[in-house]
């Protein structure tokens, strides 16, 4: 109801009281807020006479109309919604959300690098310390646990053999097919079986099983040591006297450093299959292809592939042991600690793989 | 219902039979809980506490019998129903269950961001107010890992609140608490119950805590598949015909009576 009052001082002003209902919860106050918040010139009484049920968003209402200011007000609180209304907000502190920070570009780049650095160095202690771990195997052959290191090898290994060689397979049928569409033009079908043999021997073959390992041993890794560390299960580790290094990192990058090799053999064995498959179809016989396979390659290309696929195991078990152990709290954590784990060990491998070919190249390997 | 005490039923558990196959929790088993009762659902590690309450909060299918919710079953209802009850219910769970990657403000500010139409600034106050009532009001902004464990349980306590329930299911609320925080906890159970009405049942064994605030325990038993005690914590203690149950509320270990 539109009430006038007149004030002291002569001037006329309009007034509005609005009856709060008898249920005061979270499903009905909507239109109630919506007057509060919204600031008005008018002063406005708000009348809870006729309030019975008060839920928490109604205490929070009342509390809010208390203090919108001199041109809101609250009347007729009955006694036992006062009650509730005194100890829910006795403790209220005013604190608003956590302003978020607005950083300058210069001060956001210089807090990236800072990061970056910081995580590079971590990194390479880590690289340092798995190194030492490994060395200190000689010294003493009892830390060696090669049932766990079987253990790894088994599920990171033999269980995806089917994939890599699926994958491999695949990708010699591609590339046969697309080389050789060029090559029939010039009439030199024949040298495509030289482009087969060198590509997914010396880098189709170990990069896409890198790849294929990042994404399903290191994040499960990174996931494996996240969870552990979440559970306390490293710091119980470490309580029993056991370097979880020792007894987790390094079975993990041995079991790696030997399985991604074997398995890029896999992938480059069903690859050449694939080629020489599609080969057939522009008629080069099994044994033409045989013979002009290894009259174009040397040892040094399969040796080449297969010491960059030690490495690229190494540095994705490196990452996502890595990972798993620097995890934070809760169950998110996990999840951001395998992401990452994965899209390092990605980048990597691409970056050794880079490498790798200007080495070669230089090197004239 | 209406009870000799003219109090309301709120739950009412009916020839509830639970467990799995091969494993018989309960069996056969019938109880209420009253409108404003502060009851403690105890009894040896392994015996179905915890499985009888998420059997009452509907998330573990009973193997016969039904779950009534102010006079609701949780049991037989369809599914939009079913949530429609568990909205009701303000549940935490022994490990507080806060979502990790949200501040616990987010945290109990959502259940009223996916069921109210509330604008935000309500929402944030109505938070904001449960976490003073809670006595945490400058642990708003703080991340779940950054919490101690009795500031999560309450944490959790608020986020049950934040839609008005007025029914309250909490796991071991005590469990792991040092004795002034967990009374702490005690006098805001107490205090959530006079001032909002609320009715709570508590997952616990913590004796010193059942003597401060229960009204009425059930105890149940793994050997008989039953409720082998059914009232107030002195009474028990004093009165029950059950040595177990007088050992139990004594403290006293196998051999001594």
């Amino acid at each position: 109801m539109d009430q006038t009052l007149a004030h002291s001082n002569g001037s006329v002003q309009t007034s509005v009281e609005i009856m709060l209902p008898a249920e005061l919860t979270a499903a009905c106050s909507n239109q109630y807020w919506s007057k509060v918040l919204s600031p008005s010139s008018r002063s406005v009484v708000f009348n809870a006479q006729n309030v019975k049920i008060c839920d928490e968003s109604g205490i929070a209402l009342l509390f809010q109309i208390n203090h919108a200011g001199p041109n809101v007000k609250l009347i007729n609180i009955p006694q036992d919604i006062q009650q509730v209304y005194v100890t829910m907000t006795k403790n209220m502190v005013a604190q608003a959300p956590a302003p978020k920070k607005r950083e300058g570009f210069v001060v956001a780049c210089g807090a990236w690098l800072n990061t970056f650095l910081q995580g590079t160095k971590a990194s390479l202690t880590f690289l340092g310390e798995s190194l030492c771990a490994i060395c200190s195997l000689f010294i003493h052959p009892r830390r060696f646990r090669l049932k766990e290191i079987l253990s790894v090898s088994d599920d990171t290994g033999s269980n995806a053999v089917g994939i890599v060689c699926l994958i491999g397979f695949l990708m010699g049928v591609i590339i046969a097919f697309e080389t050789a569409l060029v090559a029939q033009i010039f009439g030199a079908v024949i040298f495509v079986v030289n482009g087969i043999g060198i590509a997914v021997t010396r880098e189709l073959g170990p990069l896409m099983t890198a790849i294929l390992f990042a994404g399903r041993s290191g994040s499960a890794f990174a996931a494996q040591l996240g969870t552990q560390k979440v559970n306390e299960e490293l710091n119980a580790l470490t309580t029993f006297g056991l370097d979880p290094m020792h007894f987790l990192v390094v079975p993990r990058l041995l079991a790696s450093s030997a399985v991604v090799p074997l398995l890029s053999v896999f992938a480059s064995l069903t690859g050449i299959l694939g080629g020489a498959l599609v080969m057939g179809l522009y008629d080069i016989t099994p044994m033409q292809f045989y013979v002009q396979l290894v009259g174009s390659m040397s040892l040094g290309d399969i040796f080449f592939g297969l010491g960059k696929a030690v490495i690229f195991g190494y540095v994705i078990a490196l990452i996502g042991c890595e990972c798993g152990m620097n995890t934070g709290a809760g169950a998110a954590a996990v999840g951001i600690s395998t992401t990452k784990a994965v899209v390092r060990s990605i980048v990597w491998i691409v970056v050794i793989d880079g490498v790798a070919a200007l080495l070669a190249n230089r090197l004239g390997i | 219902m209406m009870t000799e005490n003219n109090k309301k039923s709120v739950i009412r558990v009916e020839n509830l039979t639970m467990g799995w196959p091969g494993k018989i929790l309960l069996e056969n088993v019938s109880f209420d809980i009253l409108q404003n009762e502060i009851v403690f659902i105890m009894g040896g590690s392994g015996c179905g506490k915890s499985t009888l309450m998420k059997t009452i909060i509907g998330l573990n299918p009973p193997m016969a019998g039904d779950i009534l919710i102010r006079r609701e079953s949780i049991i037989h209802s369809d599914q939009e129903k079913i949530a429609e009850i568990q909205r009701g219910l303000g549940i935490m769970y022994q490990s507080g269950a806060l979502f990790g990657s949200l501040t616990v403000l987010e945290n109990v500010r959502f259940p009223l961001d996916q069921f109210t139409k509330l604008p935000m600034p309500a929402k944030d106050l109505t938070s904001q107010m449960l976490l003073a009532a809670l006595e945490m009001p400058h642990a708003a902004n703080l991340m779940p890992g950054e919490l101690s464990g009795g500031m999560i349980k309450r944490a959790g306590i608020a986020r049950a609140l934040a839609l008005g329930a007025t029914i309250l299911l909490l796991d071991e609320p005590s469990a792991g608490l040092d004795p002034i925080t967990a009374a702490n906890l005690d006098e805001t159970i107490l205090r959530l119950r006079k001032n909002l009405n609320c009715t709570f049942v508590i997952v616990s064994h913590e004796l010193k805590s059942i003597f401060r605030i229960a009204d009425r325990c059930l105890m149940l038993d793994p050997v008989s598949k039953s409720i082998i005690a059914d009232g107030s914590p002195e009474e028990l203690r004093e009165h029950s015909p059950n040595p177990r149950v007088r050992q139990f509320f004594n403290a006293q270990p196998d051999g001594e009576e």
